[in-house]
Formats: C-alpha cells, sequence, structure tokens
C-alpha cells in the first residue's frame, strides 16, 4: 500500500510541478481571434452539414460562451476562407492520422473519466480512434454520436462477440438490458482488456452480482485470485451457467486432482453416484458457513 | 415416480427434421389467419411518401414526427401489442432460454425534447427510452437530462426476470435399477428471480473548473430458487433468494491546471442478504404418519439413501438417511466504504500522465446464524443438530495505477502502464453445534442427563452413539486470511509507420504473491454411550464424559512472476479495407490452479472491407493456446475462433446480413479419478486404484481427461421492400454444438454438448397512415440435443411466438 501510494504521489508532483514551472501552454498558444472564421461564415458554404449534421447535435453546445463552433475541431478557419475554400489551409479529418485525430477530440474531452486512460488504452494501441467509433457529423446513434448504436458498433470488429451473445445462454446484450460498455470502458482502463471493475477493484462482475461478491469467512480461493474467468466464459457458452465446460465434475476435477494446493481429489464414487459436484458442494462461490462450501 | 419441481408443460421426445419445421407451420395455422386476418382488416391506407410528415424512414421503417412545444422539437414514439406464444415440449428449457409468454406487452417507448436555443430553459435535451413492459422477460428504462454545462444526469432502470432449469444441472442421474426408480425432472439448483437495477447518476458542472458528480445504485434480486444439503442424503431445499445493494457515489473533479484534472470520489456500497433456506417438502412417510424427505439421490445398488429406502408396506424405512425438518437464517450486511484519487494531466503537448490510488476498507458481518437439522444421517446415528455462530470478515483492498504516454515524435509513442492491486480477506467465525443422536429415524434423541443414563450407560434413556458417532458439543473458532499482491507493469512501443501503418511492440511484467491461512480450533463434548469415540480415543473421562480439543492449521504462500512479449499492427491500406493484428506471449514460472497456464499464445486478427458505402465484408480470427508444463498435470487447452460476416445493401429496398462463427474448445489435463463403476459396465475413464495421494509422474491413477466443443453459429437475413411502405424480413440462424467428454458416469448423457439451436425469424412491417406502422414478427425457436436424454425428462423444445404491434410516433 505504502509503494502504491507514492508512486501515486511522484505521479501528481511530476504533473503538477511541470505545469507550475511552465505556465506557457504547449498545447499550441490560443490562435488569435483574427484567424477564426465564425461558424456562421462555415454555413455558407456548408450549409448542408451545418444544417442537418451539426445544428441538432450535441456538438453545436460549442458555439455557446467562448466556443468556436466549426473550427473547434477543424481548427481556425480565416485562411481557408481567405484562400478560396483552400483544402489545405483547414484541418480535415480524413487526412489524419488515429493518433491525430484522436487528440483533438481529446483536446475536450480528454479530461472525463471514462475517456481518461485512452492515450494508454488497447483500443489506441490498435489504430482504433475515436472516429472509427464516433462521427460527430453522420452518428447513427445520436446521444453519443455513435457511428452504429451498441452492440452492431461493437460486433463490426468483435465478429466473435456477436457469436458469443448469440448463444443460448448469454448476457442479454443483444435484447438490449446489458451494453458492452456496462462491463469495458471502450476508452480504456488499467485492466486488460479494457474491462471495468469496481471502485474497491474487484471485478465488475459483482455490480449486479453481489451475492457472489463475499468477502466469505470460507473462501474458494480461485474465485478472488484467478477470477471469474477461471470458470465462466462471460460473453455467452453453450453450457448452462456460462462454464467453460459441459459438465460441472470436470471443471471440479481439472484442478481438485493431484497435486492441488487442496484439497485433493474426492473419495466419492463418482462412477455410481455423486456425479454433481455441486449438489454437496452448493456454495461453491464462497461461504460463511462451512469450509467445504456444503452450505 | 417422478419429482417436478416446476410442472408446466406436457413434455415429449423429437429432433429437428426439415420437414417437422413445414409441419409445425402448418400446425400453426391458426396463428397464421390470425395474422392475415388482422392484416386484410386493418386500413392498409397509406399517404403518398411525400405527403408524409416528418422526414425519413427510419431502421424500422416507420415514419417519424416531431411537434415543436415551448422552444423544444418534440419526438415520441410508442410501440404495443401482443404476442401468442405456442410450446411443445420441455418448458423448462423455453424459459431459460427464451422465457416470453403470451400477453399484452408495451414494447417500445422513446421521448425526446431538444431545445432550439437553450436561453432560459430548465434543460437542453431529454430522452428517455424504455423496452419490454408487460411481462417481457428483460425489461429497461432509460433516461437521460442535460443543460450544457450545467448538469448531465443519467437513469436506468433495468429488470431482469432469470429463469433456470437446464434440468441436467446438480442432477443425481437415479437410475432405473433403483427400487423404488425416482426421477428428479427439474434440475435441483433451479432459480426464478427477478433483479432489479437502478442507477442514477449527475454532474453538476460538467465544464467548470470545479465540477461535481453524485450516484446512485440499487440492486435487488429476489425470487424462488431451489439448492441442495448434504446431511446423509442430499435434501431439496427452497431458498427464497433476497439480496439488495444499495451503492452511493460522490466525487469532485477540480480542473487544478489547464488539461490537468484531480478528482476525488468517494463511494459507499451496502449489501444486504436475507436469502434463507429449509426443507423444499416431505413426500414420504413413516409407519404411523409422519412425514419424511429421503432427499433427492435415489440409487438403491449404490446404497442411496439406503438399500431398501421403502418397506414392503410403502413406509420409509426407519434405517435409512432422512430429513424431518431443516431450517436455515444467515442474515449478512457488508459495508464497502472506498475512496479514490486520481489524476489525469496532459499540459505538455508529448507527455500524458494519468494515476488514480484507492483504498477500500470492506466489513462483512453475520451476527446471527441459526440452523436446525432434525432427521437421521444414518452414518453417524445423528437426529438433530443446532448450530448457532456469528461470524466476521473483513476486505481490504488498496489499488494504484500510473500511466504514462510520452510522445517521442509524431510517429513514435512510449506507453507505459503500472498497476497495484493488494486484496487481503481475514475472516473469524465462532460457532457452536449441539447434535442429539438416535439409532432410527423413529429414536427419540436422547439428551444426556446423569439422573437418567447412569454407568454404565448402557439404559434406553441415554443417547444412542456409535463408533462413528461426532461430539455432542461442539464449539469452534476459525480464523482464515487470504492475500493477494499483484504487481504489473506494461510498455509499449508504437510507431506510425505512415498515416495507415502502424505497429507495436511491448513487454509486460507481473508478480503476484498470495498468501492463504487457516486455523480451526474445536473444543469438544463426547457424552455417554461411547464416549471414547472419534477425537476422544484413549482420552480419560470425569463423570462418563470427555472432553477435548482439537487444533488444525496451514499456511501457504506462492509467488508468481508472469512475462509477456505484445506486438501487433494495424493498416489501412485503402480507405476501404483495414487490418488489425494482435499477439500476446505468455510465460510464468508458477501457477495457482492446476489449469491455470504456465504458457500462454494468443493471436487475434481482424479485417474489414467497405467496397461501397453499401457493403461491408468482415473476418476475424482469436486464437488462443495455453498449457501447465507440470508432470503431474501436463494440462493443454486452446480456444478458436474463425468468423467471416457480410452486410449488403446495395438497394433501399433490399438488404442481405450473413454470418458464420466456427469455435473450437479443446482442454486436456491428467485429473485424478479412480472411482469403481457399476456392474457390467466398462467405463474407459475409470481405473481401479484406491487413493490419489501419490506424487509419483507415474502415478496409475491419473488419468487423462480430454474435453472438447465444437461450435457453428450460422446467421442469414434478407430485407426486402416490396412497396414503398412495406418491409419484410426473413432471418434465420442455427447454434450447432459438438465435441466429448469423458463420461464418468454411464448415465450422464452429452446435454450442453451436443445439440442444435435453430431460431427462424420472419417480419412484415407496413407504413400506415398518420404516423401509424404496423408491425407483425414470428419467431420459431427449437432446441434439441443429439445425444440420448439421460434418466431425466427430454430437454427438446420447440415454440412458436408471433407478436403482432402498432407503432405511433407523434
Amino acid at each position: 500500500m505504502k509503494t502504491a501510494f507514492w508512486i501515486f504521489v511522484v505521479v501528481s508532483l511530476l504533473s503538477a510541478s511541470a505545469g507550475a514551472a511552465n505556465e506557457q501552454k504547449e498545447h499550441g498558444n490560443p490562435a488569435d481571434a483574427a484567424q477564426y472564421a465564425g461558424s456562421d461564415v462555415c454555413l455558407t458554404c456548408h450549409e448542408d452539414v451545418y444544417r442537418k449534421q451539426f445544428e441538432g447535435t450535441p456538438h453545436f453546445q460549442t458555439l455557446k460562451k467562448d466556443g468556436h463552433g466549426c473550427e473547434s475541431c477543424h481548427g481556425p478557419g480565416a485562411e481557408h476562407v481567405a484562400g478560396g475554400g483552400d483544402k489545405t489551409k483547414i484541418i480535415r479529418f480524413a487526412n489524419l492520422s488515429r493518433s491525430e485525430s484522436s487528440r483533438r477530440c481529446l483536446e475536450c474531452h480528454g479530461q472525463a473519466h471514462e475517456q481518461q486512460r485512452f492515450g494508454s488504452s488497447a483500443h489506441s494501441g490498435n489504430d482504433v480512434g475515436c472516429l472509427d467509433c464516433h462521427s460527430p457529423h453522420h452518428a447513427q446513434e445520436e446521444r453519443k454520436l455513435l457511428v452504429k448504436p451498441q452492440p452492431e458498433l461493437c460486433y463490426s470488429c468483435h465478429a466473435s462477440a456477436r457469436a458469443e451473445f448469440a448463444r443460448p445462454y448469454h448476457h442479454r446484450v443483444n435484447e438490449g438490458l446489458v451494453t458492452c460498455s456496462d462491463c469495458h470502458n471502450v476508452h480504456g482502463t488499467a485492466a486488460l482488456r479494457q474491462v471495468r471493475s469496481t471502485p474497491g477493484g474487484d471485478a465488475i462482475c459483482y455490480k449486479c452480482h453481489a451475492e457472489k461478491q463475499g468477502p466469505f469467512i470460507y473462501e474458494h480461493m480461485p474465485v478472488k485470485t484467478e477470477g471469474c474467468m477461471s470458470c465462466h466464459t462471460p460473453h455467452g457458452s453453450t453450457n448452462p451457467r456460462f462454464l467453460r465446460v459441459s459438465q460441472v465434475n470436470l471443471l471440479c476435477l481439472q484442478c481438485h486432482s493431484a497435486p492441488a494446493l487442496s484439497p485433493l481429489g474426492p473419495a466419492h464414487n463418482q462412477s455410481q453416484k455423486y456425479q454433481a459436484c455441486t449438489m454437496c458442494h452448493a456454495a461453491i462461490h464462497g461461504s460463511n458457513l462451512n469450509a467445504a462450501f456444503m452450505k | 415416480m417422478s419429482i417436478h419441481l416446476d410442472p408446466r408443460v406436457h413434455e415429449r421426445s423429437g429432433s429437428f427434421r426439415l420437414d417437422d419445421l413445414v409441419r409445425r407451420l402448418a400446425v400453426t395455422s391458426k396463428l397464421v389467419l390470425c395474422v392475415w386476418t388482422l392484416f386484410l382488416l386493418l386500413p392498409v391506407a397509406w399517404s403518398q411518401s411525400a405527403g408524409t410528415p416528418g422526414g425519413s424512414p427510419s431502421s424500422s421503417s416507420s415514419p417519424q414526427a416531431e411537434i415543436t412545444f415551448d422552444g423544444y422539437r418534440v419526438h415520441q414514439s410508442v410501440e404495443a401489442g401482443y404476442r401468442v406464444s405456442d410450446i411443445t415440449g420441455s418448458g423448462g428449457m423455453f424459459n431459460t432460454l427464451v422465457n416470453e409468454h403470451a400477453g399484452l406487452r408495451l414494447f417500445e417507448q422513446t421521448f425526446s425534447m431538444r431545445s432550439e436555443t437553450s436561453a432560459g430553459q430548465p434543460f437542453d435535451d431529454l430522452f428517455v427510452n424504455s423496452v419490454g413492459w408487460g411481462g417481457d422477460p428483460n425489461n429497461f428504462l432509460r433516461m437521460r437530462v442535460s443543460k450544457n454545462q450545467w448538469f448531465d444526469f443519467r437513469a436506468s432502470f433495468r429488470r431482469d426476470q432469470d429463469f433456470s432449469d437446464f434440468n441436467l444441472l446438480a442432477n443425481p442421474l437415479n437410475p432405473a435399477t433403483s427400487v423404488p426408480t425416482v426421477t428428479v425432472d427439474a434440475s435441483p439448483h433451479q432459480f426464478a428471480t427477478r433483479r432489479r437495477m437502478s442507477d442514477l447518476d449527475l454532474t453538476l458542472l460538467p465544464k467548470s473548473k470545479l465540477s461535481f458528480r453524485l450516484g446512485f445504485s440499487h440492486n435487488n434480486m429476489t425470487g424462488p430458487s431451489y439448492t441442495t444439503l448434504h446431511e446423509g442424503t442430499e435434501g431439496l431445499l427452497l431458498q427464497p433468494w433476497d439480496t439488495t445493494v444499495n451503492a452511493y457515489r460522490v466525487g469532485v473533479d477540480f480542473k487544478l491546471l489547464p488539461h490537468t484534472v484531480l478528482s476525488y470520489d468517494q463511494f459507499l456500497n451496502y449489501y444486504k442478504g436475507d436469502t434463507s433456506a429449509q426443507l423444499n417438502s416431505l413426500p414420504y412417510a413413516l409407519a404411523g404418519g409422519t412425514a419424511v424427505d429421503l432427499g433427492l439421490p435415489f440409487n438403491t445398488v449404490a446404497g442411496l439413501p439406503c438399500a431398501t429406502p421403502l418397506l414392503a408396506s410403502g413406509a420409509v424405512n426407519p434405517t435409512c438417511n432422512g430429513y424431518f425438518a431443516y431450517t436455515r437464517f444467515d442474515a449478512t450486511r457488508n459495508s464497502f466504504p472506498t475512496e479514490q484519487l486520481s489524476l489525469r494531466g496532459d499540459y505538455f503537448r508529448r507527455l500524458e500522465l494519468t494515476g488514480s490510488f484507492s483504498y477500500s476498507s470492506g466489513d462483512a458481518r453475520l451476527p446471527v446464524y441459526s440452523e436446525f437439522f432434525d432427521g437421521l444421517l444414518s452414518r453417524t446415528r445423528m437426529r438433530t443438530s443446532q448450530e448457532t455462530g456469528s461470524s466476521r470478515a473483513n476486505r481490504v483492498t488498496d489499488n494504484a495505477d500510473a500511466g504514462v504516454v510520452f510522445r517521442m515524435t509524431d510517429r513514435l509513442r512510449v506507453v507505459d502502464q503500472f498497476r497495484f492491486l493488494s486484496f487481503r480477506l481475514p475472516g473469524v467465525r465462532d460457532y457452536a453445534v449441539d447434535a442429539l443422536f438416535g439409532a432410527t429415524l423413529l429414536s427419540t434423541p436422547n439428551v444426556f442427563d446423569p439422573a437418567t443414563c447412569p454407568p454404565p450407560y448402557t439404559a434406553a434413556t441415554c443417547p444412542q452413539h456409535s463408533a462413528s458417532s461426532g461430539a455432542d458439543l461442539t464449539a469452534v473458532h476459525d480464523v482464515n486470511f487470504l492475500k493477494q499482491d499483484t504487481k504489473s507493469n506494461t510498455i509499449e512501443l508504437q510507431y506510425d509507420l505512415t498515416r495507415k501503418i502502424s505497429g507495436h511492440l511491448g513487454y509486460r511484467f507481473q508478480r503476484r504473491t498470495i498468501f492463504d491461512s487457516t486455523n480451526d480450533l474445536q473444543a469438544l463434548i463426547f457424552y455417554p454411550s461411547l464416549p471414547n469415540r472419534g477425537a476422544c480415543a484413549g482420552l480419560p473421562l470425569v463423570n462418563g464424559v470427555c472432553t477435548t480439543s482439537a487444533n488444525s492449521s496451514s499456511a501457504d504462500t506462492t509467488e508468481i512472476n508472469a512475462h509477456s512479449l505484445l506486438a501487433g499492427f494495424s493498416m489501412r491500406p485503402t480507405h476501404e479495407l483495414r487490418v488489425n493484428f494482435d499477439s500476446e506471449q505468455f510465460y510464468a514460472d508458477h501457477s495457482y490452479t492446476r489449469i491455470s497456464p504456465r504458457k500462454e499464445s494468443r493471436y487475434r486478427m481482424s479485417g474489414n472491407y467497405t467496397p461501397r458505402p453499401w457493403a461491408e465484408l468482415g473476418a476475424s480470427a482469436n486464437m488462443l493456446s495455453n498449457s501447465n508444463d507440470d508432470a503431474l498435470v501436463n494440462y493443454r487447452g486452446h480456444s478458436r475462433n474463425y468468423g467471416l460476416n457480410a452486410v449488403v445493401n446495395p438497394r433501399p429496398r433490399f438488404g442481405v446480413d450473413l454470418a458464420y462463427n466456427y469455435s473450437d474448445v479443446m482442454q486436456d489435463g491428467l485429473i485424478c479419478f479412480n472411482d469403481v463403476p457399476p456392474t457390467g459396465v466398462v467405463l474407459p475413464i475409470v481405473t481401479n486404484a484406491k487413493d490419489c495421494t501419490g506424487l509419483d509422474s507415474g502415478n496409475p491413477l491419473l488419468t487423462d481427461s480430454y474435453y472438447e466443443n465444437h461450435t457453428h453459429f450460422g446467421m442469414g437475413a434478407i430485407m426486402l421492400k416490396p412497396a414503398p411502405h412495406v418491409t419484410t424480413r426473413f432471418g434465420y440462424s442455427i447454434t450447432s454444438v459438438g465435441g466429448k467428454i469423458p463420461q464418468f458416469n454411464i448415465l450422464q448423457p452429452l446435454g450442453s454438448l451436443a445439440y442444435n439451436y435453430h431460431q427462424p425469424v420472419a417480419s412484415l412491417d407496413i407504413d400506415l397512415a398518420h404516423n401509424f406502422a404496423w408491425h407483425a414478427v414470428w419467431n420459431y425457436y427449437q432446441y434439441g440435443e443429439k445425444d440420448f436424454v439421460g434418466p431425466t425428462s427430454p430437454r427438446y423444445f420447440h415454440a412458436d411466438n408471433v407478436t403482432l404491434a402498432l407503432r405511433y410516433a407523434f
């Protein structure tokens, strides 16, 4: 705990002192007001986009207060206008790399909790940028400006997930009850696979399946050390209860055989009886009452 | 004789054939007639498209409408209707997989208000969407209200009716050779619970230097469920589920510098567990009429619940294991306060820093626990036991992470992510057990009283112990502890070769240290008769009573160091084509469980090709292989998934959506399985040795467990618009599973390892006049296994669901 705390302090001091030592904003000095043409000028040439694909979107708010509307994203446009619509004098996102275009979005959206770790995310590392999922001007999903609604958007790259959620035993993603972003923060987390966690660092599974969280007096230790996925496949499974294998006894014997940590293999005759371990060991996620998880 | 836990639909076996599908269509002709009658009777009169108010067709081909109210653009829609449902076969499996029954439904509702000016109005945007009211198993409501720079409020309510009755799960598989033969037709662990979840989140002043976040979540799960308990035999318990979580969140974001945010969050989670358990039923009776439960397993050849559970008279054999009564109350109260501090800064153009630290000290209390058993555990002659006690556990976690993204050049980035996770779970439990003994279910369990049980302690009024009987009084003090510290660091170089080609190369190191300890201290009192039994063998007696104690403890530490090599690239050679590749090679020097990998290779490839704006083709391959080379484990496993998909909409009136996916899962490792099959049965997996404690790699007791699962998923859908206001869709999907598994028990079918699940669908949408749209859908479901059923009811079912709905947008 001490180590972790001091690491955090060092990172904080590094960031704060660097900012204090250099007051000049290194993101690029704010452009002079004269470099901006004004969104009403953009409207004169780009009326179709403006009226149909900007005015009704959340980004329309950038016109308020000190915002620059279109030029908040596309950069100052005075030279673009002066050049008669010179495309080289304005930021065109189609010409930017994913990394470059994402940095422009994160200028405004980077401070929000959801987007804070995008730079170190698996999506970013695999050249998936903001504009792969969001479209400020051509969104099919209006609230978050998504190219397509979830989960179809996610399925367009993660095709295996479509098949997993179509399996008979599945989390209700296709039904709309659960969304991909309930369990994954698509903008990145500190965990692998961009999986969220509970505030205390536990698996996000416990947000819904709270009765499995414990803590229990008698812990089924791999549940806590290896995680829920040591026995379950969370997207969907061909087996009931999302189990990795079709028969519970095999799942148990894979671990509870010599030289298991403890206990060793069963003394019961599974060939004639006891063919269902969980008939007796019912509280398999952990128990407050029995060390063998019988209740 | 059979045990039904949820008797619904009559049950019939069957297997899927194409002519069966055709026959089903004919049998449901009355449903089809109903559909067509409604179609003909409805006023199918629609205005010319140019005259339809509201704009472009939606994806469901229903017209959009809009009204303006007090400076807001308002859109609303509601879709309501009726579902007809016809189910044949296993109602339990239908409810487990589909669970959509007949009745009136409010299928969907949307309401949207968007401000045109924002000035002087309480909010800029309000959106409410809800789905599935009236009896569907899944329904939700989502709402968002926001006013730029002032607040953003989001709320959701979700309700999930979760039914599970896969009858092979936890089933004793009672054989037909048992006398009597008792079939367990439903899963002893079935449940029918409802989970209601609400999430509310409010952000105040989101764009300000100081912004605030408030949140509340509520999660309540209730409903009946069943479980089992082993006391000589496995009794079926009714377990009314009742758990509640209330979670509160408060957070502050301080933008202390440009592009630098410091946040503090306080989380408070409260969990209440009030689930109890009681004996479900008493289906048998002793001579004299006293009701008793003999439990679920009936295999008299193997002595379950005993060799002769029922006498010739039909009364229960009083020497058999059985239950008169059982109750258990263990109300749990947990609280988890968590504090979190986080920072994000990218003040410098080339440097981005993130970090967070959280501390949580959770407390789980079971202040009063009580359990009562009345029956007979024949092996020990226990007739009743009363257990009371309390427990307390803690969960202390501290987590930290720090991330750096350093843009060395415009093309080269160094990304480093450090993570520290630590949890500690100490727990203490104190409980006492008071047991009484008797020879049979008819015996009166005697309390030891020196007045009625004088030396030599052979009177009939003495407790009737056997040499196998446990202590009469037991007081236990258990102390357990589990801890895991995990440190990991991932460093990666990301390079943009061009704007269309990029790659990354990285390394991850992870160290896990796991420590667990147990300490069990027992004080035991053995009354006569036979006081020198068990732990009191050979110990002195005081007034015929033996008192002793027992203590056992253990402690273990495991350290695992793991290394991963990460590599990948992505390419966009043209605007239409994109290819991604990602890989990870993992090695660990130890593992905590036998099937945790010491080596793992992971490859992921995906490609998307959009040759035309109306055509999208995709392919993916995910390959994972892992192993544990320990000589006594010899574990190998792989999971390979390959997929293809195509979405083609060349014209507004025609579209095709196709998808295919193949999944291949294999697991193979040495397991200890040394049981003796029934007489006359040969099981390849079985050996005849006596124990599995040898640690010699040549141990003949270890046998190979080979498991494989092949799953094919295919889906096709066609959309046709034969007329401007008419849309038809036809689709079909199939999930086909096959595989192999060791057969531990001759009565165990492959079950979920061999089945086909068919889901054809057809729909008709008609845009009517005045913003009305009519909608009809036919869903068919068919689940059929490809192996023998086993000693249970068949799990086959097929069902026709027809949904008729009217949608109005205004």
